[in-house]
């Protein structure tokens, strides 16, 4: 879920305001990869996510064969036409594609749709600040995510206290399951 | 409803621990190879007299059953006096956050954004802190406390940690502001604390936009004036309280 809502966002942060954290090798393929694109990385991540979003509302909508063949379309063709005519660099594809396939670990429609909303707004405060404006950010997702309770339980539970007994239960859990 | 009290040393000395060495001991092993390496050390060593302020912390909820000590402060004393200590810590707890403002504005200008106008860095730490003081800072503190910072990837490590120190920055002066919000109800009790939130985060804002930067030499009397804040005037305090009351009242204490 964390890499389904920064990766974009994180990415932006990077090329646009910090390249110097990327080893050089690897930057060297991006800018290699982005030489022909006439947009900045936000406005590049801005449209690579928005037709994602189309392609998956519409997946949604329509008959489950038709979805398939709209799947196939939108993330194999068009994702390649647009990488080919130098719309969208490769790397944004595989970071958009990436983001996608995690957002879909998330167990409930309704959690990925605010997953989304978070992605845009990530990717919005970095395209202003860079890493600064990420971090900054995260802690304010963090500050509302602590404070949220669920069926008089704390949502984050049993991390926000030392509750070690709970925590030992909840992953022996998780282990024998 | 009986509310059960517990403040266990373990607790106090984790607190202090991941509030204070943990950045010191994460930097180190990184930072041995350059100069910085001495005022790490200097870090190190200096923490050492805030676990003699734990020990009478713990002292004086041995001791006083309430575990308030600015009641205990307010009915031991003359309350002049009371209100003069309580308002020599606002004014410190304020030019302290102050300082951290100014520190991290200063490191981010520096670092991370160089064109960028160091109001607008600081602005928006600012409206991060107020969301986190409107909210409470209990939980957010206990899972940025659980934050590892680890590097491996990244070719500049210093910037990546930079962006650790946002979070350890984010940390201390929401607690710091949340103190003084503290002290100053103490003082004046306010129905809606947001009103003080606003009021402090407001002074902050224009105070660190309108100062010289912190590496300005006007501003050595106030690292003297944190000595005396956060190390002697509490101590001081706390040995009073705990030799006005020899014998303590028995607690549900356990640590």
């Amino acid at each position: 879920m964390i890499l389904s809502t920064a990766l974009p966002a994180l990415y932006v942060a990077l090329i646009a305001f910090h390249p110097e954290l990327i080893p050089t090798t690897l930057l060297l393929t991006i800018v290699e990869s982005r030489m022909k694109i006439p947009f900045p990385a936000v406005v590049e991540a801005f449209i690579m996510m928005f037709a994602l979003d189309v392609l998956v509302e519409a997946s949604i909508r329509l008959p489950s064969f038709v979805g398939q063949t709209i799947g196939i379309v939108g993330g194999l063709v068009i994702g390649t036409a647009a990488v080919d005519a130098g719309v969208i660099s490769s790397l944004m594809v595989i970071i958009v594609a990436f983001t996608a396939i995690a957002s879909f670990t998330a167990p409930a429609w309704e959690l990925v749709s605010s997953l989304r909303v978070i992605r845009y707004g990530l990717l919005l405060i970095s395209a202003m600040f860079g890493l600064y404006g990420f971090v900054l950010g995260f802690c304010l997702i963090f500050i509302h995510i602590c404070n949220i309770e669920t069926i008089p339980r704390v949502y984050i539970d049993p991390f926000s206290k030392a509750k070690k007994k709970q925590l030992k239960k909840s992953l022996q859990k998780k282990l024998t399951v | 409803m009986e509310i059960v009290r517990r403040f266990k040393s373990l607790e106090l000395f984790a607190f202090t621990y991941c509030s204070t060495i943990t950045i010191g001991v994460t930097f180190l092993p990184y930072m041995n190879h350059v100069e910085v390496r001495s005022a790490w050390l200097k870090v190190l060593v200096g923490v050492v007299p805030y676990f003699i302020l734990i020990l009478f912390l713990k002292k004086f909820t041995q001791k006083y059953e309430s575990y308030d000590f600015f009641a205990e402060l307010k009915k031991a004393i003359w309350k002049p006096i009371f209100i003069v200590i309580v308002l020599y810590f606002i004014v410190s707890c304020f030019l302290a956050t102050h300082y951290i403002v100014e520190a991290l504005a200063l490191l981010t200008n520096t670092y991370l954004l160089p064109k960028t106008e160091i109001w607008v860095i600081t602005l928006l730490f600012l409206l991060v802190v107020i969301v986190g003081l409107m909210y409470g800072i209990a939980p957010i503190i206990a899972v940025i406390q659980s934050l590892p910072s680890q590097g491996g990837v990244f070719e500049r490590l210093d910037l990546f940690f930079l962006g650790f120190w946002i979070i350890a920055y984010f940390k201390i002066v929401v607690i710091q502001l949340w103190f003084l919000q503290f002290l100053m109800n103490k003082l004046y009790p306010e129905k809606k604390p947001g009103m003080y939130i606003i009021m402090i985060v407001s002074l902050l804002f224009f105070g660190t936009t309108i100062t010289p930067t912190f590496i300005e030499q006007q501003w050595q009397p106030l690292t003297y004036n944190q000595l005396i804040y956060t190390i002697l005037l509490p101590l001081l305090l706390l040995v009073f309280l705990i030799l006005k009351k020899k014998k303590g009242v028995g607690q549900s204490e356990t640590g």
